[in-house]
């Protein structure tokens, strides 16, 4: 593994932003859509039934896991639609040196999403997200963020394994987490039997913790480190099966038909 | 490294999986073997489901074969594919550079990928080599195809590398922009002395700019020469003749002399020309002899067997070697 070449593939998707409207609307104007529709959401609730702060903090957290799977497994997509994806795999760049130098690229697309709807979420909405603590929340943002990198490198590694016939999976299968993370309602809401579903999810961990403190309580944090270990088997098994797909795709042609 | 050989391939084999239960398993490429020494251009030839492809993505590492060994620089390439990828490039009609981002950033990526020193001054060492410097700033996607295939082909140039694999590079081009292509690959060449790997359908392009061509049918090495040797394979010349007399008193004229030179193929294309396929050694004589016959010459074609024709022969009967 070379650093020039994680540079390399880190800058190239930052490159790709700068030209790219089209990930323009998908991080941030999205993003801002829905802070601005929960901070609405949120308003009306707070004047009818309390206040309803954590919808607020629910989709910063959304935010952060959306786009951080986006980066990556989108990242990808957009090399097979160019037809540059071979180039690329020619060249000495491996997968998983194109993957660091993506979550890298999506660290700081997630940071500057975040950074945004915070602020729209304080300036417009008066919900100050420092007030979880600033090392409480960077901890929240890391913990979700390498959870949506593992998400990310999943979803690539489904592309790589079926084709671009499943391509639409990188934006939509996130969205099957959604209900289950305790993102928008504490995870007794679920009807029982798929409570044990949503203790799966990492992100589930992280929101109870900001639940809890939105309520005036504590940092949960044997829920951070939950969320945390959850996270880091997820990132292991998923590069594992990444692995183990690069070797079939290799095999079958499929990853050489990616880029024809 | 023997000779020199900066590529060894030996006993190439590719067996794809079937693809459904029920399906066959499929060999697109059957124990191939060649090599590719210092600055030789080497053509891979053959039709469609000959395995050119996939002999180009094992040599690329985009596919794993089955069995066989490739050995880059006395390397072999599955134990040391960054050192050699670091080492080799590649360019196609096919591989694009990334859309969306300039010409510019394009290289430096790729500047990047492979390590060199100064990329700025390579970036302008490559686009003036290519004449692309107006090009740098634009967007990859709005360049027309000749444009897009300099600046692959600049991508492909920005590593140094001792040897090129390329893939159909002037596909899709118009027929000036390819001979400007052909002449540029050339000229690259002999500048740098980069050994090339070419494949292509365009017969008149391996002619033009191969030293060797390895001719592929159904996965496996049918042939392997100089263009020149692979067309003697074919053998004979036609002989285009248009005449005065008419077809029936021709024949009357011509028997005899094609009875006495044994078997002589020979077609009437209409009323008033023949072709005959004869070797090429017996073409003056053979003019000669019909002019003394009395049948009254106007017009006289003779079109030598091309790498087309050796392509058509294999491609349609695979018949030799």
């Amino acid at each position: 593994m070379k650093l020039h070449r994680i540079k390399a593939s880190a800058t190239h998707s930052l490159y790709h932003l700068n030209h790219s409207m089209e990930t323009w609307v998908d991080l941030f104007w999205f993003s801002f859509t829905d802070i601005l529709l929960f901070g609405l959401i949120s308003t009306f609730f707070a004047k009818t039934t309390g206040d309803a702060q954590f919808l607020l903090a629910g989709i910063i957290i959304w935010e952060v896991l959306r786009v951080g799977q986006y980066t990556i497994s989108v990242g990808m997509l957009w090399e097979v639609w160019s037809k540059s994806f071979s180039s690329l795999f020619i060249s000495p760049l491996t997968l998983s040196e194109f993957i660091i130098g993506q979550a890298i690229a999506g660290l700081v697309k997630s940071a500057g999403v975040t950074i945004m709807v915070c602020l729209v979420a304080g300036v417009l909405f008066g919900f100050n997200v420092l007030d979880l603590g600033i090392f409480n929340f960077i901890i929240y943002f890391l913990v979700v963020f390498t959870f949506a990198i593992a998400a990310g490198i999943f979803i690539l590694s489904l592309i790589i394994r079926f084709g671009t016939n499943i391509q639409s999976l990188a934006w939509g299968f996130i969205f099957i987490l959604q209900p289950f993370s305790a993102i928008f309602f504490p995870v007794e809401t679920l009807p029982e039997f798929l409570r044990p579903f949503s203790y799966l999810s990492p992100v589930t961990y992280i929101m109870q913790s900001i639940r809890s403190q939105l309520s005036g309580g504590e940092v949960l944090w044997p829920n951070i480190a939950i969320s945390f270990t959850l996270t880091i088997f997820y990132l292991v098994i998923v590069t594992l099966y990444t692995s183990r797909v690069l070797k079939h795709s290799k095999s079958s042609g499929s990853f050489a038909r990616m880029g024809s | 490294m023997t000779n020199q050989n900066i590529l060894e391939v030996e006993n190439l084999v590719k067996v794809y999986p079937a693809q459904k239960r029920g399906e066959n398993e499929y060999t697109a490429v059957d124990g191939i073997s060649f090599t590719i020494k210092k600055g030789e251009i080497l053509g891979l030839l053959g039709p469609n489901g000959a395995g050119k492809s996939t002999t180009i993505q094992m040599l690329t590492g985009l596919t794993t074969p089955t069995a066989g060994v490739i050995r880059y620089f006395g390397m072999d390439f599955a134990g040391n594919r960054s050192e050699v990828l670091e080492r080799i490039n590649f360019a196609s009609a096919y591989s694009h550079l990334q859309g969306k981002m300039t010409v510019k950033q394009n290289l430096r990526i790729y500047g990047m990928l492979y390590n060199v020193k100064n990329i700025a001054a390579k970036i302008d060492e490559v686009a003036k080599l290519l004449e692309i410097e107006k090009l740098l700033d634009r967007t990859f996607w709005k360049l027309s195809s000749g444009q897009q295939t300099r600046a692959i082909l600049a991508k492909s140039l920005m590593n140094d590398p001792e040897l090129l694999l390329m893939d159909e590079p002037t596909a899709s081009l118009d027929p000036d922009i390819v001979q400007k292509v052909i002449e540029l690959i050339r000229e690259l060449q002999q500048k740098k002395g980069i050994a090339i790997l070419y494949t292509s359908h365009n017969m008149e392009e391996i002619t033009r700019l191969c030293d060797r061509v390895v001719f592929l049918y159904k996965g496996k090495v049918l042939a392997e020469d100089t263009p020149l040797g692979l067309t003697k394979l074919v053998g004979d010349s036609k002989l285009q003749l248009t005449f005065t007399n008419d077809r029936g008193e021709v024949e009357k004229l011509l028997a005899p002399l094609f009875k006495e030179r044994g078997s002589i193929q020979y077609q009437f294309i209409n009323e008033r020309t023949i072709t005959i396929s004869l070797p090429e050694a017996d073409v003056p004589g053979m003019l000669f002899d019909i002019k003394n016959t009395g049948v009254w010459i106007t017009d006289i074609g003779i079109n030598k067997p091309s790498l087309e024709d050796v392509f058509l022969k294999f491609a349609r009967k695979g018949e030799l070697k």
